[in-house]
C-alpha cells in the first residue's frame, strides 16, 4: 500500500533527506530568487541593481553583518517555536499572537519590579516565555478540552491579542504620557539585552538563540518528551498505543512552542525596539513559520534559515533607500522561497504529508 | 423622534448585515465544495485577499468594474490552483500549502501596493467609483424592506442565490454526488474510471472563482479601495463557518448571519452609545469563532471522511 511507503520515509528522514535537501535547496534558492525577480520586474525596478544594494546592505561591512544577525535572534526563536509544532503535527499558527504575548508579559513585569540588569534580564527573558506559553497553551487546552482546531484558535487569538495591546494603549493603560503616537514608554535601561561587543550593536540575544537552538536539538533528539514529539508527528494512534497521551501533548507542545515565540518578542522588544507598539512585532510570527517549514523543521537549518532571512531584511532596509524598492519586498520574496519550497519538495523524498492515511 | 432613530439604526444595521455577510457567503459557499471534495484549503484568506488585490488594481487601471470583477475571478481561481497543483497532484501537506497560500498573497499584494504608490507618488491610492446598489423590482423606497432586502448590491443577491443553487448541485445532481464522494470515498470514483484529481482541481477552480468574488467585493462594494492586510482574518471566518455549518449550505448561511450581525452591530455602536472598549467589538467576531468552535465539537461527525488527506491510488 502507498500509506506503507510514507512511513519508511517519515521514520528515517536523517540521511536520505539531507542529501535530497541539498540539491532541493539548491534549486529551491535558485527558482526562489528567479521568482523574486520576476515580482520586482513587475513592479518596475531593476533587478540587478535591487539586489546589489540588497547583498551589500547585509554583508558590505560590519554593521550590516551584525544587523541581519540582529534581524535573526527572533527568527530563531519564532522558528524554533513552528519547526517544534510542526514536529509534532500541531499545527500552531498563533506565533504572532504569542510573540505579542510574550513581549507584553515582560514589558508589564520591566514596569513593575525595579531590579539590577543580572536579575531583571533573567526576569524579562522567563516572562516573556511565559507570556507565550500562556496564550499557546490556551489553544492547547481548546484542543484537548473541546476539540477546537489549533489552526483556528491560534489565528483568532492572534488578532484578539494585539486588539488587547491596542486597548491597552489606547485607554492610556500603558501609553507614553503626552505622546500622540500609540507606543508605550521606552523600558528601564536595566531590562535593555547588553551588546556583546563595544561598538557593535548586536545584543546577547544571540547567545541566547544559540543555546535555545542546542536545547531544542537536545530536547528532540534525546529523552521521553523529544521521543514523544516525534512519535506523535508520526502518528498519532500509534503513540497513543505507546502509552503518550495526545492531550497531554497538545498541552506541552504548545507551551513549548508558545513559549518559544514569546522569547522571539522579548528579543525584538528589548534587544531592539525598548517600547511596544501594536505594529512593532508584525509579520515575525509569519516568517517564523517559513523559517521553520523551509528548515525542514530541525534545529540547525532553523539557525540557518533565520541568519538568512535576516540577512533579506536588513539587506532589504538598504535596498530601500539605495534602489528605492520598498522593503515590503521582504514579505513578498520570503512567501515566494516558502511555495517554492513547497513544491520542490514534491520532488524529494521526505514529503510532509498526514499519517492520519493510513487508519 | 426616539423611536424613529432606533428604527433607523435597525434598519441601518440590517442591512449592513446583509452587505457584510456578501463575502463570507461568498467565500463559504465556495470553499464548501472545495471541501466536500476532500480538500482541507486553508488558503481562503490568502485566496480571497489576492481576489481583492487584483479587482483593485484592475478597476484602477481599465477604470471598468466589470472587468476588475473578471479578473478576480481569475485571480481567484490560478490562487486555488497553487493548491490543486501541491495537493492534488503532489500529494503536498494541505496545511502548509494553505499556509503558503496565505502569506504569498499577504507578501506580494503588500509589496505591490506599495510599488504602485511610491509610483502614484504617496502612501496610498486613491478610493474607486464602487458598485451602484440595486433598486430590486423597484421596492427599494418600500419604508424598512426596502433597503433592508431591495436595495443590496447585486453580488449580494449573487451570493444568496448560490445557496439553493449549490444546495441544488450537491444533493440533487450526479456530479454533485461526484464531488461529495470525493471526500467520503474517493476509491468509489477511481474504481469506476472516473478521474478524482480532475473533479478536485474542478471544485478548487470554483472555490477559487467565489473566494475571488469575495475579494472583489470587499473593493468593489463594501469599502472603495485596497489596503494591504484588509480581509483582517475573513478568510478564516469563512473556514470556521463551514465547520460551524456542518459542511451543508443551509446552516452555512446562518452561520454566516450571526458572524455579519456582529460585524454590523460593531459599527453601529458607537452610534447607540454601548459603552464598551471598541477593541472589544472589534475582537467579538475572533472570540465568537472560537466559542463557535467549542459548541461545533460535536460537529466532526459531519466532516467529510476524508477531509485533507491526499488520495493514492493502490
Amino acid at each position: 500500500m502507498a500509506e506503507m511507503t510514507q512511513w519508511t520515509i517519515v521514520r528515517k528522514p536523517a540521511q536520505p533527506a539531507w542529501v535530497a535537501s541539498f540539491f532541493i535547496t539548491l534549486f529551491a534558492i535558485l527558482l526562489s530568487l528567479a521568482a523574486s525577480s520576476v515580482l520586482l520586474v513587475i513592479a518596475g525596478v531593476d533587478v540587478w541593481e535591487a539586489f546589489d544594494a540588497l547583498l551589500l546592505g547585509a554583508f558590505g561591512d560590519m554593521e550590516g553583518v551584525a544587523g541581519s544577525l540582529v534581524k535573526a535572534i527572533p527568527l530563531v526563536f519564532a522558528g524554533l517555536s513552528a519547526g517544534l509544532a510542526f514536529r509534532a503535527r500541531i499545527w500552531n499558527v498563533g506565533q504572532e499572537g504569542q510573540i505579542y504575548a510574550g513581549s507584553m508579559l515582560a514589558y508589564w513585569l520591566s514596569t513593575s519590579v525595579s531590579l539590577p540588569s543580572v536579575l531583571m534580564i533573567p526576569l524579562i527573558l522567563a516572562g516573556g516565555f511565559a507570556g507565550g506559553a500562556l496564550l499557546g497553551a490556551t489553544s492547547g487546552v481548546l484542543k484537548s478540552r473541546f476539540r477546537v482546531d489549533e489552526i483556528v484558535s491560534t489565528v483568532m487569538l492572534n488578532y484578539v491579542i494585539v486588539l488587547f495591546l491596542s486597548y491597552l494603549l489606547s485607554s492610556k493603560i500603558w501609553m507614553e504620557p503626552g505622546q500622540y503616537y500609540m507606543q508605550t514608554p521606552q523600558v528601564v535601561e536595566a531590562s535593555r539585552l547588553p551588546s556583546l561587543f563595544s561598538g557593535v550593536n548586536l545584543h546577547m540575544g544571540l547567545v541566547v538563540a544559540i543555546l535555545a537552538l542546542i536545547a531544542v536539538q537536545i530536547l528532540l533528539s534525546r529523552g521521553t518528551l523529544g521521543y514523544a514529539i516525534r512519535a506523535f508527528g508520526w502518528n498519532p494512534e500509534a503513540a497513543r498505543f505507546r502509552g503518550i497521551d495526545p492531550k497531554y501533548m497538545f498541552v506541552v507542545v504548545m507551551v513549548l512552542s508558545g513559549g518559544l515565540a514569546g522569547m522571539a518578542g522579548v528579543m525584538q522588544t528589548f534587544g531592539v525596539d525598548f517600547r511596544l507598539t501594536t505594529t512593532a512585532l508584525q509579520g515575525l510570527g509569519a516568517t517564523g513559520i517559513i523559517v521553520g517549514v523551509i528548515a525542514g523543521m530541525r534545529p540547525l537549518g532553523i539557525g540557518i534559515a533565520a541568519v538568512l532571512f535576516g540577512s533579506l531584511a536588513q539587506g532589504a532596509l538598504f535596498m530601500e533607500v539605495m534602489a528605492g524598492v520598498s522593503s515590503a519586498v521582504v514579505s513578498a520574496m520570503q512567501a515566494i522561497v516558502l511555495i517554492v519550497f513547497i513544491s520542490s519538495s514534491a520532488f524529494s523524498r521526505y514529503r510532509l504529508m498526514r499519517v492520519k492515511s493510513n487508519v | 423622534m426616539s423611536e424613529l432613530f432606533e428604527s433607523t439604526i435597525v434598519v441601518a444595521m440590517l442591512a449592513a448585515t446583509l452587505r457584510i455577510a456578501t463575502p463570507l457567503l461568498l467565500a463559504a459557499i465556495g470553499e464548501l465544495v472545495v471541501q466536500r471534495a476532500g480538500i482541507w484549503n486553508l488558503g481562503i484568506e490568502g485566496t480571497m485577499l489576492m481576489g481583492a488585490f487584483v479587482a483593485y488594481m484592475v478597476a484602477i487601471s481599465s477604470g471598468s468594474l466589470w472587468v476588475a470583477l473578471f479578473a478576480a475571478i481569475l485571480a481567484g481561481i490560478l490562487m486555488n490552483m497553487i493548491m490543486a497543483v501541491c495537493a492534488v497532484t503532489f500529494k503536498l501537506n494541505q496545511f502548509v500549502v494553505g499556509l503558503g497560500m496565505n502569506l504569498f498573497a499577504a507578501g506580494t499584494t503588500l509589496f505591490l501596493y506599495r510599488e504602485a504608490a511610491i509610483d502614484a507618488g504617496g502612501e496610498t491610492l486613491p478610493g474607486l467609483q464602487t458598485f451602484d446598489n440595486l433598486d430590486l423590482f423597484g421596492l427599494a423606497d418600500l419604508p424598512y424592506l426596502g433597503r433592508i432586502l431591495f436595495s443590496q448590491q447585486f453580488l449580494t443577491y449573487f451570493a444568496f442565490l448560490m445557496v439553493p443553487l449549490v444546495w441544488f448541485f450537491l444533493y440533487r445532481t450526479r456530479f454533485g454526488l461526484e464531488i461529495r464522494s470525493l471526500g467520503e470515498n474517493p476509491k468509489a470514483l477511481d474504481t469506476k474510471g472516473l478521474s478524482v484529481s480532475g473533479r478536485q482541481y474542478a471544485a478548487l477552480a470554483f472555490g477559487g472563482a467565489m473566494t475571488g468574488l469575495a475579494g472583489a467585493f470587499l473593493v468593489l462594494a463594501l469599502t472603495d479601495r485596497f489596503v494591504p492586510g484588509m480581509t483582517g482574518g475573513r478568510g478564516w471566518l469563512a473556514f470556521v463557518i463551514i465547520i460551524a455549518g456542518r459542511w451543508r449550505p443551509w446552516p452555512i448561511m446562518l452561520a454566516v448571519f450571526v458572524f455579519a450581525a456582529l460585524e454590523a452591530f460593531q459599527l453601529q455602536a458607537q452610534g447607540i452609545g454601548v459603552k464598551v472598549p471598541y477593541q472589544l467589538l472589534l475582537a467579538l467576531p475572533y472570540i465568537v469563532a472560537i466559542v463557535a468552535m467549542m459548541a461545533a465539537k460535536n460537529s466532526k461527525v459531519a466532516q467529510p471522511e476524508r477531509l485533507g488527506i491526499p488520495y493514492n491510488r493502490e
